[in-house]
């Protein structure tokens, strides 16, 4: 499974990573904003799941989903 | 010996505290730094002033160490030199604080007070939240020396009287919701307006750890489409939503109470401002323009923002396109979340002018020269900040409510009318004074677009000024400089003009003024009388035309000094007990106080200013 985290390091974005890392899953990161935008990614966070792009809500559950 | 050693040190200070006895108030008694959010004459005013030279040197100091670390020590000596012949004035060099902050409050959801050094916990309840809010908000205020604004003031209020007392709770906004054997029985309405009360009145208090000033408090009203825009992508900790419907609610009822409340007691905070969005010709949320001019109507003083492009106002989490304009980040009002200043620096504009034609320069190319020094200077100020940072001093910043890259620095604009006035220019809405606008403008705009960097971004503001007006105009007179009036105008048209009408002042503060404003100007549209709904709409319909994207109506309130009734009218005689010893509240510059707290030199200025009827000419 492939799972990269779109993130600026804003608070909510601190948030979903420490959701990440509590729950042990393995993660990549993405920093770049350039990057972002060329994704059509125009808020953050944003977890790439398998090429899945979820926004916060949405990786939320899916986090949840598993423990 | 002792004698002449404690008299050199010290008679000064003596000096000082035996004249701010003598002083009409507070505003006036300040040397440095007059300001009538300074509300009370007392031992604390005295004492915060006390020092405040000795504050400005050290700072002083600190630059002029950084100028020569960063740059060299000639600009070092020319930096001060700008400060002390008044080219160039730095805002607030009595603290060592960073300038004016937009936060977001989310780290206060999960973390509550312990990222500010405090105790409490994240809120939990209603009740929590409100108590928690106004220490969050103290706390903040203690770490910057200006505006503190929270956006998501009334969104968060809502998520936890969601999580009370259900997400329907405004459709039982009349029911009793304490228990049966609580003696004083409360509505849903009653409960909320009394979390309303706690908060504004505790921030409204003069704060023993700023001086025995208030905080200076901003919030934001937000239309759907700025709500969906800012906030869309926006999870509780219990991963629920924020909600549309309740939230507006919430607002409304909060801009509805708080213009009641303003009969009881001069409320001076929070400022509040209306984010409208526009498609270009009309506003797009119909119900919330409505709703503000439904509201201007009823007497309520408010700021209204709008714009035709979401991504105009900042946001914690949307990312912004890098070639876009600067958002909207104005130093006195609150627009969007995570945004501020870091330091302002205002460019004496009628001095630049003046020595311009003097030495027979080029006007435009030494607004460039200022920009290019004025950058190098802001940018030593910014390494000051971020030297603060690196050693925890400011623990703002390292809980995670702004980030340094978020704020701008700025450049302010003062003495922009008077250097037109000295150029033979008509202060109306007329070719040459948009020349001179964009002439004076347009070289700052492209300077900070090109200085911007991942971690640097510039802005321009035309500062509200309330001391740097007056403090101009006398050095300018004193060394010399034509001046027209003794308080340098914080707008695009001349306060005292009454020739100059509504309309004229929404055109001057449109967008062929401002589209190289990038930091933002105010407009005060200041009226005789207040209008109807329908008079207001039309006006509001005007800011979209003329692209004006600031503004507020400022009719003067009457105080009864006598048995304290308040009307939001200008009253030669108290209607209730019909005495003529009145007071008037109006902004001072964009904030509601009493004249009689504004500085001596404010009060001569406010006398001067041209109240429009706004019937004809709408």
């Amino acid at each position: 499974m492939s799972i990269t985290l779109y993130t600026t390091h804003c608070p909510q974005c601190t948030v979903l990573q420490a959701r990440l890392d509590a729950h042990h899953i393995t993660y990549s990161t993405c920093e770049d904003v350039q990057t972002m935008r060329e994704m059509g990614i125009t808020s953050v966070p944003v977890l790439d799941v398998d090429g899945q792009l979820l926004l916060m809500k949405d990786a939320l559950s899916w986090v949840k989903e598993q423990v | 010996m002792y004698t002449e050693k404690y008299n050199g040190q010290y008679r000064k200070y003596v000096n000082f505290i035996k004249r701010y006895r003598a002083a009409s108030n507070a505003a006036t008694g300040s040397e440095v730094d007059s300001n009538a959010n300074v509300e009370n004459k007392n031992i604390a005013t005295c004492s915060g002033e006390l020092c405040k030279r000795e504050k400005i040197g050290c700072n002083r100091l600190l630059m002029m160490d950084k100028i020569t670390e960063m740059f060299n020590p000639e600009l070092a000596e020319e930096y001060i030199r700008q400060l002390e012949s008044h080219e160039l004035y730095k805002h607030d060099e009595t603290s060592i604080y960073p300038y004016c902050v937009s936060i977001t409050m989310y780290p206060f959801l999960f973390s509550g007070l312990k990222g500010l050094g405090g105790m409490a916990a994240a809120p939990k309840n209603l009740d929590s939240f409100c108590g928690s809010f106004i220490n969050m908000v103290f706390a903040v205020a203690a770490q910057f020396a200006g505006a503190v604004s929270t956006p998501e003031f009334l969104m968060y209020m809502d998520y936890f009287i969601r999580k009370d007392y259900g997400d329907d709770y405004t459709e039982r906004w009349d029911e009793t919701v304490t228990a049966p054997g609580v003696l004083r029985q409360r509505t849903m309405k009653d409960l909320v307006h009394d979390k309303f009360q706690q908060i504004v009145y505790s921030i409204n208090q003069p704060a023993a750890a700023r001086d025995f000033q208030s905080v200076f408090w901003n919030i934001a009203y937000f239309d759907q489409p700025y709500f969906h825009g800012m906030f869309d992508n926006f999870v509780f900790p219990d991963d629920s939503e924020p909600c549309w419907e309740t939230l507006s609610f919430l607002q409304k009822d909060f801009m509805k109470w708080f213009n009641a409340e303003r009969l009881k007691e001069i409320l001076t905070f929070p400022v509040e401002t209306v984010n409208l969005l526009n498609d270009g010709h009309e506003y797009v949320d119909k119900e919330w323009a409505d709703f503000a001019a439904e509201m201007y109507a009823e007497g309520h003083s408010f700021f209204t923002y709008t714009s035709d492009s979401v991504d105009s106002l900042a946001s914690c989490c949307r990312l912004r396109n890098e070639m876009q304009d600067n958002s909207f980040s104005y130093t006195l009002g609150a627009g969007g979340v995570s945004t501020g200043s870091k330091g302002v620096m205002t460019i004496n504009i009628n001095r630049l002018v003046q020595n311009a034609v003097r030495d027979g320069a080029d006007i435009s190319e030494r607004v460039r020269e200022q920009v290019e020094k004025v950058h190098k200077y802001l940018l030593a100020y910014n390494a000051i900040v971020e030297d603060s940072f690196n050693s925890g001093l400011l623990g703002v910043y390292n809980a995670g409510y702004i980030s340094l890259d978020k704020q701008y620095l700025t450049i302010g604009i003062n003495g922009f009318v008077e250097g037109a006035e000295f150029l033979g220019i008509d202060i109306s809405p007329n070719d040459r004074y948009f020349e001179y606008g964009k002439m004076i403008l347009e070289p700052i705009y492209a300077a900070n677009r090109a200085a911007k960097t991942d971690s640097i971004m510039f802005n321009t503001e035309f500062v509200p000024a309330e001391n740097l007006g007056v403090k101009n105009a006398k050095w300018d007179a004193e060394a010399g400089y034509v001046v027209p009036r003794p308080c340098y105008n914080s707008y695009f048209y001349k306060v005292e003009d009454a020739t100059c009408n509504l309309l004229d002042k929404f055109v001057l503060h449109g967008k062929l003024m401002t589209q190289y404003l990038d930091g933002g100007s105010a407009l005060h549209a200041n009226l005789d009388e207040h209008l109807t709904k329908e008079q207001y709409q039309k006006i509001m319909e005007v800011a979209v035309q003329t692209g004006c994207p600031y503004f507020t109506f400022n009719v003067p309130n009457t105080i009864c000094n006598d048995c304290g009734y308040i009307s939001k009218h200008k009253l030669d005689r108290c209607p209730k007990c019909g005495s003529e010893n009145l007071d008037y509240a109006t902004r001072i510059i964009g904030y509601l106080k009493r004249v009689s707290r504004f500085s001596e030199a404010r009060q001569e200025e406010a006398a001067k200013r041209f109240y429009d009827d706004g019937q004809i000419k709408v």
